[in-house]
């Protein structure tokens, strides 16, 4: 009997968690007005943001959602940087970062994916919400532009500026563009100078 | 198809495989996948945790859900000036033994839980470095700590009477039971984000998801249409097909759900991911293809 309530409780949790994180990803992809479900997504957050079940679902690995590759799905987006001398000519330029396993750099790559749903909510934060949160979330973003690009820019000595761009691929509609395959267009998230 | 279902049947029958050897298998699978991925990432693991780090630890902790039980971690560190990389590269190599007496199971309970603990600590530091493989390698170790999988093909099997007959497992706590449900709410959801999003029903969803920067061959986008069609009606239908009766749509689901991942494995790079998915569903179905 303990075992059966035991299974039931571990795949509803992860069932519930899993159902609204779907419901929630639909929502912000239409757009749609998420304050009618304010209270249950609360409710949800209550019962599943405890301290007891959020400890579990980290020891366990169940905190996260299944629908990546979902809905709207991620196009492959990268950091830049660029490093630039007193004159401000190009030294040199990376996307790399010096990563010696391809299996790495897509990892690093997965912060790029992050900081750009970062960058999106940034841009669409609720007026009614805390304007200070926003500043604080825009400091974020500066602060870890900022961490990338000096991590390349301490390597080279002549660098006296530098700019960080996310940038993302924008792929072509395959039904609409017959060299979808060859077709590279590129978009930029955010781009930040700084000076060292 | 059918050939292939006939002869790994053949097979895995001469392996005679009951329930504590297929999850001993698992135990083993997952700690080799955890091993080579594990081997990757410590080549640039300086890159991505340590002293000199691209992003600092408090950074990269900052917007995460760990953030409450790690700081504590890193402050106390800090505190006694132990530094970042020195910390990263112990529990490294503790990652790694404990990974490997996992895998031999010598007092596999408790190296799977120590393991378990590292990789918590070790990944859980760099969240924004994760991806869905490495949740799955955290449930895989939880999985392993719960059941019974150190009580074949292990060191601790020499220490036990051996006389003794295993009980059966209990339905609703048996691994088998445990990743069949929970593959069937993975693909169910990832099914249903899939069928609402229109891309994935003309074929444009495929597309990008695999573009990158470099060179692509062309395909007939009615190809990709009806390789992303498939992937939602096959994943929607999981858990049905995996709780019918009938064993040979089962073997025909799970065939097709390996090839899935063998191609996202190849074509999109997640090798690691591909292979732990893979382990899972073979893991699950094996009675499908040994029992007649």
């Amino acid at each position: 009997m303990k075992f059966k309530i035991y299974y039931f409780i571990h795949f509803g949790l992860i069932l519930i968690v899993s159902i609204t994180s779907v419901i929630n990803s639909f929502l912000d992809y239409n757009n749609f007005d998420k304050e009618k479900l304010t209270t249950l997504n609360l409710s949800i957050k209550r019962l599943l943001y405890n301290p007891v079940y959020h400890s579990y679902t980290i020891f366990t690995g169940t905190n996260t959602g299944y629908g990546f590759y979902g809905i709207n799905v991620a196009t492959y987006k990268y950091f830049s940087v660029e490093l630039y001398d007193s004159d401000k000519n190009l030294i040199r330029k990376t996307n790399t970062f010096g990563f010696r396993s391809q299996n790495n750099l897509a990892r690093f790559e997965v912060l790029a994916s992050k900081m750009a749903n970062f960058i999106v909510e940034n841009k669409n934060f609720p007026k009614t919400e805390d304007p200070k949160l926003l500043e604080t979330r825009q400091l974020y973003v500066t602060k870890v532009f900022k961490r990338i690009g000096l991590f390349e820019a301490e390597k080279t000595e002549a660098c006296k500026y530098y700019k960080v761009t996310l940038y993302t691929l924008m792929p072509s509609d395959i039904r609409e563009d017959k060299n979808y395959n060859s077709t590279k267009r590129i978009g930029a998230y955010e781009s930040i100078e700084f000076e060292l | 198809m059918k050939a292939l279902s006939l002869n790994s049947r053949s097979f895995l029958s001469d392996l005679n495989l009951d329930y504590l050897k297929i999850i001993a298998v698992f135990r083993i699978s997952v700690v080799l996948i955890a091993i080579i991925d594990f081997s990757s990432v410590l080549i640039d693991i300086n890159i991505l945790i340590s002293d000199n780090s691209i992003l600092p630890w408090e950074l990269g902790l900052l917007e995460s859900d760990y953030y409450v039980f790690l700081k504590p971690l890193y402050s106390y560190l800090i505190s006694k000036d132990i530094s970042i990389s020195f910390f990263i590269s112990a529990m490294s190599v503790f990652y790694i033994i404990t990974l490997v007496l996992s895998g031999v199971g010598f007092y596999t309970r408790k190296s799977i839980f120590l393991a378990l603990l590292a990789q918590l600590i070790i990944f859980r530091s760099i969240p924004n470095y994760n991806y869905g493989y490495d949740n799955f390698i955290t449930m895989s170790l939880f999985y392993c700590l719960i059941f019974p999988v150190g009580k074949e093909f292990s060191f601790d099997r020499r220490r036990r009477n051996t006389g003794q007959k295993e009980d059966e497992p209990v339905y609703f706590f048996s691994l088998i039971t445990f990743l069949r449900t929970h593959l069937s709410i993975v693909y169910f959801v990832s099914g249903i984000a899939k069928a609402v999003d229109i891309n994935w029903w003309n074929g444009n969803a495929i597309w990008r998801s695999v573009a990158t920067l470099g060179d692509f061959i062309y395909l007939d986008p009615f190809i990709l249409l009806i390789i992303s069609s498939l992937t939602v009606l096959m994943e929607m239908s999981y858990p049905f097909i995996a709780f019918s009766g009938i064993k040979k749509l089962r073997r025909i689901l799970i065939i097709h759900i390996i090839f899935m991942h063998i191609g996202i494995g190849v074509i999109l790079g997640l090798s690691s991911f591909a292979s732990i998915m893979i382990v899972w569903n073979v893991i699950a179905f094996y009675e499908d293809f040994v029992k007649k």
